[in-house]
């Protein structure tokens, strides 16, 4: 009796199994007379998700029979392992984000990216002229580009800020007097979640480019002839890290701390400040329904008292959209991108706090925030890109650790010279 | 009974040797081919190359996390092996105790993934749990997930997950022996301890070497908890070849020099199995299993 009912009890699991299998199958796939338009990026923040359904929403309705798929993983993750898993899959994306740069470069070369230069022509003239930097490869266009971002800027709590009366320092001076005052009050004056290796990395990167020289950087990072990364500004660059780490300006356990995680240091009040894109408008939504509860405010970095970088100069970048190179719907997606660059779209992009490259929809905006955020990138002299985007991933990643462990404590020449060992066989 | 012959006998064998030649020898083949071709990112070049076993012996990164494998190897023998053991030990004693064996059991059955996020905000510097007591205990917070404590703080995990499945394993061998054994040992006065490591320890080494094969073979192998716990390892603290092999594939996309590790790994990983293989053969030898 027990066997016979172990026997049923087993072909009952089967069938719903194979059931389940079934049906699994047949929701995944689509209707026969449905296309199906799929779209990967980057995790955004919950107003950027809600504007970016609304578009889907909206082509979805322009185009009966077309559903429009989002798949979406972290930013590292997207970067790293998520995208290029998605590409080399059976359902591939017809539409992709991208970061302007070394990686659009690499994508072309890898036959991913399809040269759209007669859709970006058509786009011209709505988006602003900068935003095609990173874009363009030897005269050809293969990103719209929808987005602008500073990728570094200091945030700072205004609440603890003017519980201590400070202000946003104007030298690098300044800056390690409020982080002594802070810390003397027993807060951490910086905040960094470093475990994946960018925060640091890009906040890194700025006092490379700051201390070594716009483009010193640009030649040690793009690996010219006769460059080391081992070389004396960029060792002084990283003892002057290092000198920051040893005084607790910055959190003991950065390279531990999740990107997260970070976030909750700074919102519940342990720490004043934190480097972070301007992103972190809608990446603080996460953390809380009421935003004004938080009184953020933004400073760029302040120069460096002898540094042959320019003093006012910003890491940042263009990012966008391209189209998969193998695509079966090459006008579905010319349609999208279209759509998502429209001031339509792009209104509700900006209110949501992103830096727009459709011009009308910027200049539609009355946020403060927006605006200075604009005016600080089209007036930035020198634009900076950021090691992981702009540059070989290899170096940018040897690069990031020498900075980790400098800010760790080994020392910056060593730590550089590591980094140098390992980029060798690139060269 | 009449003897079939020859050619009978290895028709049994096609299916094994089918799935070995589809599932281990073929992709081992086209490993060690990618490893000798040229690529850039994802398209194969040419082939006929040795640069990327050249770079293996420079490569300071895989050498940390050779290291590191080994060292999480060394914990996880005593955290996974040796701690299991001596759970078997208390459960043999507590033989009606069901919950006991379950709760030891249960992370076994828990997603990796969870796992890891867990003993993150446990290992957390700031506010993690572990933390919480040093400091309550008037000691200095450590940095768990920090060098040098990184290997030892994920093996530490690893243990708490896989010394219930070992505990179950060593269990399962020492119900098996004989209870005349250890009357026998008791009335000549042994003591519980004498009994276990004298009596059924040896008996059960067979089972021992099966836990010393998993965790060293295995120890090769893990890849979630550090990925998780750790992410992008900055410091290099925690990297281990199956995070360095990811990297280098998808990150970097450097497919020939990723096959070259690859094949290096399978090398040790074979090797190790005969060491294993000997220990097994001259350490438990012809002697009764249980």
């Amino acid at each position: 009796m027990r066997k016979t009912i172990s026997l049923v009890l087993v072909g009952v699991l089967m069938v719903a199994l194979a059931a389940g299998t079934v049906f699994a199958r047949g929701a995944q796939e689509a209707a026969p007379t449905e296309t199906v338009l799929r779209i990967a990026s980057s995790t955004q923040g919950p107003t950027i998700i809600e504007n970016f359904d609304r578009l889907m929403r909206e082509f979805e309705r322009r185009n009966p029979g077309v559903r429009v798929e989002w798949d979406r993983s972290t930013g590292t993750d997207y970067e790293f392992t998520g995208l290029p898993s998605l590409l080399e899959s059976n359902t591939p994306p017809d539409i992709f984000f991208e970061w302007g740069g070394a990686r659009i470069l690499a994508g072309v070369e890898d036959g991913y990216i399809m040269d759209i230069t007669d859709l970006a022509n058509e786009l011209r003239p709505v988006l602003n002229e900068s935003a095609w930097d990173g874009a363009e490869i030897e005269g050809r266009t293969y990103m719209i580009p929808d987005n602008q971002d500073i990728t570094i800027m200091m945030w700072y709590n205004r609440e603890i800020f003017d519980r201590y009366n400070l202000s946003p320092p104007s030298t690098w001076a300044e800056l390690l007097s409020i982080s002594e005052t802070l810390r003397n009050n027993g807060v951490t004056p910086i905040v960094m979640g470093n475990a994946d290796a960018w925060v640091a990395g890009n906040f890194g990167g700025v006092f490379l480019a700051r201390w070594g020289g716009d483009d010193y950087y640009h030649q040690v990072l793009s690996m010219e002839p006769g460059t080391r990364l081992n070389n004396d500004r960029f060792v002084r660059a990283l003892r002057f890290m290092q000198e920051m780490a040893q005084q607790g300006v910055v959190n003991q356990d950065l390279n531990t701390l999740g990107y997260r995680e970070s976030f909750t240091v700074l919102l519940d009040g342990s720490a004043a400040m934190m480097p972070m894109g301007t992103w972190f408008v809608d990446q603080i939504l996460e953390f809380t329904e009421d935003p004004d509860s938080f009184p953020f405010d933004y400073f760029n970095l302040p120069p460096f008292d002898g540094g042959q970088g320019h003093p006012r100069s910003i890491m940042g970048l263009n990012t966008g959209y391209v189209i998969n190179a193998n695509t079966r719907h090459k006008e579905l997606a010319y349609d999208f991108l279209r759509l998502l660059v429209s001031q339509q779209i792009q209104d509700g992009f900006v209110a949501a706090g992103r830096i727009s490259t459709n011009t009308a929809a910027m200049q539609a905006s009355a946020d403060p925030y927006v605006r200075s955020v604009a005016e600080m990138l089209n007036s930035t002299p020198v634009l900076i890109a950021p090691p992981d985007t702009g540059y070989n991933l290899e170096m940018a990643r040897a690069l990031y650790e020498a900075i980790a462990k400098a800010f760790e404590g080994m020392n910056p020449q060593a730590a550089l010279d590591e980094a140098e060992q390992k980029v060798q066989f690139l060269r | 009974m009449k003897q079939h012959g020859g050619s009978t006998a290895w028709l049994y064998a096609v299916p094994a040797m089918l799935l070995f030649t589809l599932i281990i020898a073929v992709p081992t083949a086209m490993t060690f081919m990618f490893s000798i071709m040229e690529w850039r990112r994802f398209q194969p070049l040419s082939l006929g190359t040795v640069q990327h076993y050249l770079r293996l012996p420079q490569d300071l990164t895989l050498r940390r996390a050779f290291n590191n494998n080994f060292v999480y190897i060394f914990w996880t023998l005593i955290l996974e092996v040796g701690t299991g053991l001596t759970l078997a030990g208390v459960a043999i004693h507590l033989r009606r105790s069901t919950l006991f064996r379950s709760l030891v059991f249960a992370p076994v059955v828990l997603p990796s993934i969870v796992t890891g996020l867990l003993w993150q905000q446990a290992f957390a510097f700031e506010s993690g749990l572990l933390n919480r007591i040093l400091l309550f205990a008037g000691a200095e917070p450590l940095r768990w997930l920090g060098p040098p404590l990184t290997v030892f703080s994920i093996s530490l995990v690893s243990g708490w997950i896989w010394a219930g499945f070992f505990m179950t394993i060593f269990y399962a061998g020492l119900v098996r022996i004989p209870e005349s054994f250890l009357e026998s040992a008791l009335l000549d006065g042994a003591s519980p301890l004498t009994i276990f490591f004298r009596i059924q320890v040896p008996l059960i080494r067979n089972l021992i070497v099966l836990g010393l094969l998993i965790v060293t073979t295995g120890g090769f192998k893990g890849f979630d908890l550090w990925q998780v716990m750790l992410r992008r390892d900055p410091l290099e603290s925690g990297v281990v070849l199956p995070t360095y092999l990811v990297r280098t594939f998808f990150e970097n996309r450097n497919i020939g020099y990723g096959s070259a590790i690859s094949v290096l790994l399978t090398a040790v990983v074979i090797g190790i199995m005969g060491v294993v293989a000997l220990i097994r053969r001259f350490y438990v030898g012809e002697m009764e299993e249980y």
